[in-house]
Protein backbone atom coordinates (compact mmCIF):
# COMPACT_ATOMS: atom_id res chain seq x y z
CA UNK A 1 0.00 0.00 0.00
CA UNK A 2 1.38 3.36 -1.29
CA UNK A 3 2.49 5.30 2.14
CA UNK A 4 3.59 2.38 4.35
CA UNK A 5 6.84 2.72 5.17
CA UNK A 6 9.28 -0.87 5.69
CA UNK A 7 9.26 -2.95 8.54
CA UNK A 8 12.02 -5.33 7.49
CA UNK A 9 15.20 -4.96 6.10
CA UNK A 10 16.47 -7.49 3.98
CA UNK A 11 20.29 -8.68 4.46
CA UNK A 12 22.15 -9.80 1.50
CA UNK A 13 22.03 -13.21 2.49
CA UNK A 14 18.21 -12.55 1.46
CA UNK A 15 17.05 -13.00 4.92
CA UNK A 16 14.41 -10.20 6.27
CA UNK A 17 15.43 -8.44 9.69
CA UNK A 18 12.99 -6.21 11.81
CA UNK A 19 13.52 -2.50 11.21
CA UNK A 20 11.83 0.72 11.93
CA UNK A 21 10.81 3.88 10.14
CA UNK A 22 11.03 6.78 12.61
CA UNK A 23 11.15 10.26 12.36
CA UNK A 24 14.50 11.91 13.67
CA UNK A 25 15.59 15.32 15.54
CA UNK A 26 18.75 16.71 16.66
CA UNK A 27 18.88 14.05 19.15
CA UNK A 28 19.14 11.41 16.57
CA UNK A 29 21.60 12.95 14.70
CA UNK A 30 23.72 13.62 17.32
CA UNK A 31 23.53 10.08 18.23
CA UNK A 32 24.39 8.88 14.90
CA UNK A 33 26.92 11.55 14.74
CA UNK A 34 28.61 10.34 17.84
CA UNK A 35 27.89 6.54 17.43
CA UNK A 36 28.22 6.07 13.94
CA UNK A 37 29.25 8.81 12.02
CA UNK A 38 32.41 10.03 13.74
CA UNK A 39 34.26 6.23 14.55
CA UNK A 40 32.85 4.74 11.41
CA UNK A 41 32.56 7.22 8.61
CA UNK A 42 34.70 10.13 9.22
CA UNK A 43 38.07 7.96 9.35
CA UNK A 44 36.43 5.19 7.15
CA UNK A 45 39.69 3.99 5.27
CA UNK A 46 37.66 3.78 2.18
CA UNK A 47 36.24 6.59 0.20
CA UNK A 48 32.98 7.84 1.90
CA UNK A 49 30.72 11.07 0.47
CA UNK A 50 29.70 11.79 3.72
CA UNK A 51 32.96 12.00 5.10
CA UNK A 52 32.99 15.57 6.07
CA UNK A 53 28.86 15.83 6.33
CA UNK A 54 27.97 17.04 10.03
CA UNK A 55 24.65 15.73 10.33
CA UNK A 56 23.22 17.97 13.19
CA UNK A 57 24.53 20.73 11.39
CA UNK A 58 23.14 19.40 8.00
CA UNK A 59 19.23 18.68 10.12
CA UNK A 60 18.86 22.09 11.70
CA UNK A 61 20.30 24.63 9.12
CA UNK A 62 18.68 22.46 6.23
CA UNK A 63 15.51 23.05 8.64
CA UNK A 64 16.27 26.79 8.66
CA UNK A 65 16.96 27.08 4.80
CA UNK A 66 14.31 25.23 3.80
CA UNK A 67 11.78 27.12 5.81
CA UNK A 68 13.22 30.38 4.05
CA UNK A 69 12.53 28.77 0.47
CA UNK A 70 8.86 28.31 1.96
CA UNK A 71 9.07 24.36 2.33
CA UNK A 72 9.41 22.26 5.28
CA UNK A 73 12.04 19.19 6.13
CA UNK A 74 11.88 15.92 7.27
CA UNK A 75 14.88 13.72 8.68
CA UNK A 76 13.90 10.30 8.79
CA UNK A 77 16.11 7.14 10.35
CA UNK A 78 15.81 3.16 9.83
CA UNK A 79 16.54 1.38 12.84
CA UNK A 80 17.52 -2.33 13.71
CA UNK A 81 17.94 -3.73 16.86
CA UNK A 82 21.13 -4.81 18.80
CA UNK A 83 21.31 -8.03 20.48
CA UNK A 84 21.03 -6.19 23.66
CA UNK A 85 17.63 -5.21 22.49
CA UNK A 86 19.04 -1.25 21.44
CA UNK A 87 17.94 0.72 19.14
CA UNK A 88 20.81 1.30 15.92
CA UNK A 89 19.78 3.78 13.22
CA UNK A 90 21.72 2.00 9.92
CA UNK A 91 20.55 4.94 7.35
CA UNK A 92 19.16 7.59 7.52
CA UNK A 93 17.86 10.76 5.24
CA UNK A 94 16.52 14.56 5.20
CA UNK A 95 14.14 15.28 2.45
CA UNK A 96 12.55 18.74 1.08
CA UNK A 97 8.71 18.87 1.23
CA UNK A 98 7.25 20.28 -1.41
CA UNK A 99 10.43 20.72 -4.09
CA UNK A 100 9.29 21.64 -7.60
CA UNK A 101 9.16 18.70 -9.69
CA UNK A 102 11.31 19.46 -12.73
CA UNK A 103 10.44 16.66 -14.98
CA UNK A 104 6.66 17.49 -14.40
CA UNK A 105 5.50 21.29 -14.41
CA UNK A 106 6.65 22.09 -10.55
CA UNK A 107 4.07 20.31 -8.79
CA UNK A 108 4.87 19.48 -5.59
CA UNK A 109 7.63 16.92 -5.20
CA UNK A 110 10.57 15.70 -1.96
CA UNK A 111 13.50 16.26 -2.51
CA UNK A 112 16.21 13.86 -1.33
CA UNK A 113 18.84 16.07 -0.03
CA UNK A 114 21.12 13.81 1.55
CA UNK A 115 21.02 9.87 2.67
CA UNK A 116 24.02 8.31 4.52
CA UNK A 117 23.79 4.51 5.15
CA UNK A 118 25.97 2.99 8.25
CA UNK A 119 29.16 1.16 6.64
CA UNK A 120 29.32 -2.25 7.59
CA UNK A 121 32.32 -2.13 10.34
CA UNK A 122 29.79 -0.20 12.14
CA UNK A 123 27.23 -2.90 12.25
CA UNK A 124 29.85 -5.03 13.22
CA UNK A 125 30.95 -3.20 16.18
CA UNK A 126 27.42 -3.14 17.23
CA UNK A 127 27.05 -6.80 16.71
CA UNK A 128 24.54 -6.83 13.54
CA UNK A 129 25.55 -9.88 12.10
CA UNK A 130 24.07 -8.88 8.68
CA UNK A 131 24.96 -6.34 5.77
CA UNK A 132 21.29 -4.56 4.66
CA UNK A 133 20.43 -3.61 1.26
CA UNK A 134 20.08 -0.25 2.50
CA UNK A 135 20.28 2.08 -0.66
CA UNK A 136 16.61 0.99 -2.07
CA UNK A 137 15.25 0.89 1.56
CA UNK A 138 16.32 4.68 1.90
CA UNK A 139 14.98 5.60 -1.14
CA UNK A 140 11.85 4.06 -0.56
CA UNK A 141 11.69 6.06 2.73
CA UNK A 142 11.31 9.64 0.94
CA UNK A 143 8.81 8.03 -1.97
CA UNK A 144 6.37 6.81 1.17
CA UNK A 145 6.77 10.03 2.36
CA UNK A 146 5.51 11.68 -0.97
CA UNK A 147 2.61 9.13 -1.30
CA UNK A 148 1.71 10.58 2.35
CA UNK A 149 2.18 14.12 1.58
CA UNK A 150 -0.42 13.44 -1.46
CA UNK A 151 2.39 14.03 -4.11
CA UNK A 152 1.72 10.46 -5.72
CA UNK A 153 5.31 9.13 -4.73
CA UNK A 154 6.86 11.68 -7.31
CA UNK A 155 10.76 11.95 -5.90
CA UNK A 156 13.67 13.94 -7.35
CA UNK A 157 17.64 14.05 -5.60
CA UNK A 158 20.65 15.10 -7.38
CA UNK A 159 23.51 12.37 -6.89
CA UNK A 160 26.61 14.76 -5.28
CA UNK A 161 29.90 14.60 -6.63
CA UNK A 162 32.72 13.98 -4.17
CA UNK A 163 34.94 14.96 -7.04
CA UNK A 164 36.65 11.08 -7.55
CA UNK A 165 35.20 10.35 -11.40
CA UNK A 166 34.65 6.57 -10.53
CA UNK A 167 33.83 7.45 -7.33
CA UNK A 168 30.71 10.01 -8.91
CA UNK A 169 30.02 7.17 -11.59
CA UNK A 170 29.83 4.42 -8.84
CA UNK A 171 27.00 6.38 -7.16
CA UNK A 172 25.12 7.29 -10.08
CA UNK A 173 25.41 3.69 -11.06
CA UNK A 174 23.63 3.06 -8.09
CA UNK A 175 20.54 5.04 -8.27
CA UNK A 176 20.09 4.34 -11.69
CA UNK A 177 20.47 0.03 -10.76
CA UNK A 178 17.62 0.48 -8.20
CA UNK A 179 15.53 2.28 -10.88
CA UNK A 180 15.61 5.76 -10.80
CA UNK A 181 15.16 7.52 -13.48
CA UNK A 182 17.92 9.65 -15.04
CA UNK A 183 17.50 13.30 -16.20
CA UNK A 184 18.79 13.71 -19.18
CA UNK A 185 21.73 15.96 -19.12
CA UNK A 186 20.41 18.09 -21.71
CA UNK A 187 17.44 19.12 -20.35
CA UNK A 188 16.89 22.59 -18.50
CA UNK A 189 15.94 22.32 -15.13
CA UNK A 190 14.78 25.79 -14.78
CA UNK A 191 14.06 25.56 -10.96
CA UNK A 192 17.70 24.47 -9.87
CA UNK A 193 18.93 26.53 -13.04
CA UNK A 194 22.01 23.98 -13.65
CA UNK A 195 21.91 20.56 -14.95
CA UNK A 196 25.05 18.93 -14.62
CA UNK A 197 23.41 15.44 -15.25
CA UNK A 198 23.34 13.90 -12.14
CA UNK A 199 19.57 14.83 -11.51
CA UNK A 200 17.03 11.49 -10.83
CA UNK A 201 13.90 11.46 -10.14
CA UNK A 202 10.65 8.72 -9.76
CA UNK A 203 7.23 9.99 -11.24
CA UNK A 204 4.52 8.18 -10.16
CA UNK A 205 4.66 5.37 -12.36
CA UNK A 206 8.43 4.81 -11.16
CA UNK A 207 7.27 5.37 -7.37
CA UNK A 208 4.71 2.66 -7.85
CA UNK A 209 6.96 0.65 -9.47
CA UNK A 210 10.00 0.74 -6.95
CA UNK A 211 7.10 0.52 -3.95
CA UNK A 212 6.18 -2.51 -5.63
CA UNK A 213 9.44 -4.10 -4.68
CA UNK A 214 9.26 -3.60 -1.04
CA UNK A 215 6.14 -4.48 -0.10
CA UNK A 216 7.31 -8.08 1.27
CA UNK A 217 9.26 -5.69 3.67
CA UNK A 218 6.41 -3.49 4.58
CA UNK B 1 15.06 45.82 24.76
CA UNK B 2 13.21 43.65 26.20
CA UNK B 3 13.28 39.98 25.42
CA UNK B 4 10.14 38.50 24.81
CA UNK B 5 10.07 34.39 24.89
CA UNK B 6 8.67 32.81 21.94
CA UNK B 7 5.49 30.80 22.54
CA UNK B 8 5.75 28.26 20.33
CA UNK B 9 8.77 26.63 18.60
CA UNK B 10 7.03 26.84 15.30
CA UNK B 11 7.04 30.49 15.43
CA UNK B 12 10.19 31.86 12.82
CA UNK B 13 10.43 35.32 14.56
CA UNK B 14 10.41 36.79 17.57
CA UNK B 15 7.45 38.76 18.70
CA UNK B 16 9.63 41.57 19.96
CA UNK B 17 10.02 44.15 17.31
CA UNK B 18 13.38 44.81 17.53
CA UNK B 19 14.64 41.55 17.28
CA UNK B 20 12.01 40.32 14.18
CA UNK B 21 13.53 43.35 12.15
CA UNK B 22 17.26 41.48 12.99
CA UNK B 23 16.25 38.27 12.02
CA UNK B 24 13.71 39.03 9.12
CA UNK B 25 17.02 41.31 7.74
CA UNK B 26 19.01 37.93 8.33
CA UNK B 27 16.62 35.92 6.64
CA UNK B 28 16.46 38.35 3.73
CA UNK B 29 20.42 38.28 2.73
CA UNK B 30 20.77 34.25 3.91
CA UNK B 31 17.53 33.78 1.02
CA UNK B 32 19.72 35.92 -1.19
CA UNK B 33 22.75 33.84 -1.19
CA UNK B 34 21.08 30.58 -0.93
CA UNK B 35 19.04 31.46 -4.46
CA UNK B 36 22.22 32.79 -6.08
CA UNK B 37 23.06 28.83 -5.67
CA UNK B 38 23.08 25.45 -7.08
CA UNK B 39 21.32 22.24 -4.95
CA UNK B 40 24.47 21.05 -6.52
CA UNK B 41 26.69 23.90 -4.91
CA UNK B 42 25.34 23.66 -1.58
CA UNK B 43 25.53 19.70 -1.58
CA UNK B 44 29.25 20.46 -2.38
CA UNK B 45 29.56 22.48 0.78
CA UNK B 46 28.62 19.28 2.53
CA UNK B 47 30.89 16.89 0.76
CA UNK B 48 33.68 19.59 1.04
CA UNK B 49 33.18 20.38 4.96
CA UNK B 50 32.26 24.18 3.67
CA UNK B 51 29.05 23.61 5.17
CA UNK B 52 29.91 23.10 8.94
CA UNK B 53 32.23 26.24 8.46
CA UNK B 54 29.74 28.66 6.93
CA UNK B 55 26.82 27.51 9.30
CA UNK B 56 27.50 27.33 12.81
CA UNK B 57 26.38 24.26 14.91
CA UNK B 58 23.11 25.16 16.62
CA UNK B 59 23.14 22.39 19.16
CA UNK B 60 26.16 21.00 21.46
CA UNK B 61 26.92 17.73 19.42
CA UNK B 62 29.16 16.59 22.21
CA UNK B 63 26.88 15.96 24.86
CA UNK B 64 25.79 12.37 25.39
CA UNK B 65 23.07 11.10 24.02
CA UNK B 66 21.33 8.13 25.97
CA UNK B 67 21.03 5.07 23.90
CA UNK B 68 17.11 3.40 23.35
CA UNK B 69 15.67 0.79 23.56
CA UNK B 70 14.09 -0.30 20.05
CA UNK B 71 11.11 -1.80 21.42
CA UNK B 72 10.50 1.62 22.75
CA UNK B 73 10.67 2.94 19.19
CA UNK B 74 7.03 5.29 17.50
CA UNK B 75 6.96 3.91 14.11
CA UNK B 76 6.85 7.46 12.26
CA UNK B 77 3.35 8.94 12.27
CA UNK B 78 2.65 11.23 9.31
CA UNK B 79 -0.42 13.05 10.89
CA UNK B 80 1.77 13.42 13.53
CA UNK B 81 4.47 15.10 11.64
CA UNK B 82 1.59 17.11 9.63
CA UNK B 83 0.37 19.06 12.37
CA UNK B 84 3.36 19.48 13.77
CA UNK B 85 4.39 21.50 10.82
CA UNK B 86 1.06 23.14 10.49
CA UNK B 87 -0.35 21.07 7.51
CA UNK B 88 -4.26 20.51 7.20
CA UNK B 89 -4.93 16.96 6.14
Amino acid sequence: MPGTHVQNLQTLAGGLIPAIVTEGDLRDAVYWHQTIHLPFIATSPTFRLDRQWNWPTLVSWTYIIEKIMGRNTAFFQINVATPAGNALPVGQVLVSDGFPFFPGLGEPSIFLWYLAAAPLAALRYHKIPHDFKLLRALVDVAIQFSFQRGYDGRLTLHAASGGVAAEDQNLYDKYYAIGLIPYALHLPIRFVRRNDGRYFYADQSCANRLSKVLDPLR
Amino acid sequence: MTNVMRESDQMLFSVSDTERQIEINFVKRLSQLLRERTVDEIQQWAVSGEFNRIFNVLYDETSPVPERQFKDLKPFDYSDWARRNLLKD
